[in-house]
């Protein structure tokens, strides 16, 4: 049983523009011209119980759009909407008692209290019995490993202290599904990797399903089993990373170390790209066929001291599918 | 409604203005300010009579301490800037993806911050009322202070569902600075806030008793000191059918203009 269903969902924004300037401010008072900014266009979506997706996009690509559809926060121009079997934008009370959604630009906790008064609310808002409230608090303490930070006031939290408060408190009432937009971003490399952790966890111990928007590639590779590529409105690619990834990483990176410097003169075969060039170093880009090629050709030309080559960053393939558009796809 | 949801709600909202002590304090000091200064005022009004509009300057420093008391209780005024900001801001999503009603929540954060000035600003006022050895504050008769009560209640709703709409409409405008001033100075002026609606001439008066504003702070202060006793019925009966078409106005404008967000942030 499919846990959202979505179809040919569109989001057209109405969005008000002004001239700069003086004279623009003026025309703006008698006449103001909206600009019609295409969201999502004929968004098809299926996900299943369980399931832990990660959508990834460019800035503007419709990711946050989509998930607060999802969350009937706003409302769609066309389509339909199916989570949990209601429609999200009725906002019925069962309906937002199953979900949670965490938004990494925005809190939801209390900002002069600490994080535990936020928490004993939610236990309110979301009916959770005493016993449930208890044990839920103690096993994410304990994932987390931050018993004494819930009685400090949220402004004296720490960015990664924060994110951690702002998901227990959404995970408080066990719900069937999360919705994390950017989850991650800000933080440093060991609290990502926590938050990773500990939602990994949950997905796995409690079969919550997540639906998540990261830029940052490490999270959807340790996290996500399924991979849905957005672009202006649109689904590029869904699917596993790893088919996504063997489709485009047609290259290799090739770094290497030189016992003596090269001048100008070395000759590279076609098709290497040289990223980067330093008198004892280079930094080479390759595509896979071309490998042996290029290593025999530098054995030739000069002495190296150490080589390594690698699997192009998955930053740069997915930076390329962006650019190219949906043609990469076609 | 889920009234332990509701007081959760209200408890945290009081908790987080306790947080800071300076404004506690300074809100204790507000009713002295505006009543001492009313007292300077009138005292020189009152060189050499005994009465205004029917007021003694005793009657008129005890209108002024209980006007002072009453308009500190409706919180939801400073509240509009913090929901409007929320809604222009995207950030408004924290009450729509959560199991509460944002209007009930506006209500409850309303009632505690009302209850906190009650606890901070009584003492103010009895302070005052001994200060100015001021008998008038104590009403003769039960009904005059039971009806001023449900009046002054009744005039907190209603401002509450105004200030909800006022809220609310910042889907619409985005910007509802303007209209949130210009409105707020007219009920100061029409609740009698600044002076007591009696100095008005009598054509204005009798206007005004069909409008809400005349029971938000005026009918409630003269009922406590024991005048307009033939307008307590009646009164309670306007208050009531403004505070319904308020409440259903605030209910039906939050159900459209919330189709209307466009994801601030999105």
């Amino acid at each position: 049983m499919s846990i959202i269903q979505v179809t040919n969902l569109s989001k057209i924004y109405q969005r008000p523009v002004k001239e700069p300037g003086f004279k623009g401010s003026l025309k703006a008072l008698v006449k103001r011209s909206v600009l019609q900014k295409k969201a999502l266009t004929d968004f098809n979506l299926r996900v299943e119980e369980g399931e832990l997706v990660g959508l990834i996009g460019p800035n503007g690509a419709g990711k946050t759009t989509l998930v607060k559809l999802l969350c009937g926060i706003i409302q769609p121009t066309s389509g339909s909407l199916d989570v949990l079997g209601f429609k999200p934008g009725e906002l019925k009370d069962a309906f937002r008692r199953q979900y949670a959604v965490v938004m990494g630009q925005k809190s939801q906790l209390w900002w002069d209290l600490p994080a535990l008064d936020t928490f004993r609310l939610n236990k309110e808002i979301y009916g959770i019995p005493e016993e449930k409230f208890k044990k839920n608090l103690h096993e994410y303490v304990d994932l987390f490993g931050i018993s004494e930070l819930l009685q400090v006031p949220v402004r004296n939290l720490s960015l990664g202290e924060r994110m951690k408060m702002e998901l227990m408190a959404a995970l408080l009432h066990d719900p069937r599904l999360i919705f994390l937009d950017e989850p991650t971003i800000g933080l440093d490399a060991i609290a990502q990797k926590q938050i990773r952790l500990f939602l990994k966890e949950i997905n796995t111990r409690r079969q919550v399903t997540i639906l998540m928007t990261s830029h940052y590639m490490d999270d959807i590779r340790h996290l996500c089993n399924r991979t849905i590529v957005i672009n202006e409105g649109e689904k590029m690619y869904d699917g596993s990373l790893e088919n996504l990834l063997t489709r485009f990483q047609g290259q290799r990176d090739v770094q290497v170390i030189l016992s003596e410097p090269v001048g100008l003169g070395l000759n590279l075969p076609d098709g290497v790209t040289c990223r980067e060039r330093q008198p004892y170093r280079l930094h080479l880009q390759v595509p896979r066929s071309q490998v042996k090629e290029l290593l025999s050709s530098l054995l030739l030309q000069c002495e190296m001291d150490d080589i390594r080559i690698e699997d192009e960053e998955i930053g740069n393939v997915i930076e390329r599918i962006y650019r190219s558009g949906r043609e990469v796809f076609a | 409604m889920n009234l332990p949801k509701y007081a959760a709600i209200g408890a945290i909202g009081m908790r987080a203005r306790m947080a800071y002590r300076f404004d506690v304090w300074l809100g204790a000091t507000m009713p002295f300010i505006r009543v001492l200064l009313a007292y300077m005022l009138w005292k020189a009004l009152f060189a050499g009579k005994e009465t205004i509009a029917g007021f003694t300057l005793e009657t008129m420093t005890a209108y002024y301490i209980l006007t002072a008391f009453l308009a500190r209780l409706d919180q939801t005024n400073g509240m509009v800037w913090e929901y409007a900001e929320d809604i222009r801001e995207g950030r408004f999503a924290k009450y729509l993806a959560k199991p509460v009603n944002p209007f009930g929540h506006f209500l409850a954060t309303a009632a505690a911050r009302t209850l906190y000035v009650i606890g901070i600003a009584l003492g103010s006022v009895i302070l005052l009322a001994f200060l100015f050895r001021n008998s008038r504050l104590l009403p003769a008769n039960l009904s005059d202070i039971l009806y001023a009560a449900a009046i002054a209640f009744l005039g907190l709703v209603f401002m509450a569902s105004l200030n909800w709409l006022t809220a609310v409409l910042a889907w619409k405008f985005k910007d509802i600075t303007g209209f949130h001033m210009i409105k707020g100075n007219i009920v100061e002026f029409l609740a009698g806030t600044f002076l007591p609606l009696a100095l008005l001439p009598d054509g204005v008066l009798h206007l005004m008793r069909w409008f809400p504003f005349y029971y938000i702070q005026y009918l409630p202060a003269s009922l406590m000191l024991g005048m307009n006793r033939e307008e307590a019925f009646s009164g309670l009966i306007t208050i009531g059918l403004w505070t319904i078409g308020a409440l259903l106005l605030g209910e039906w404008a939050w159900r459209i203009l919330r189709r209307q967000d466009e994801g601030a942030g999105a």
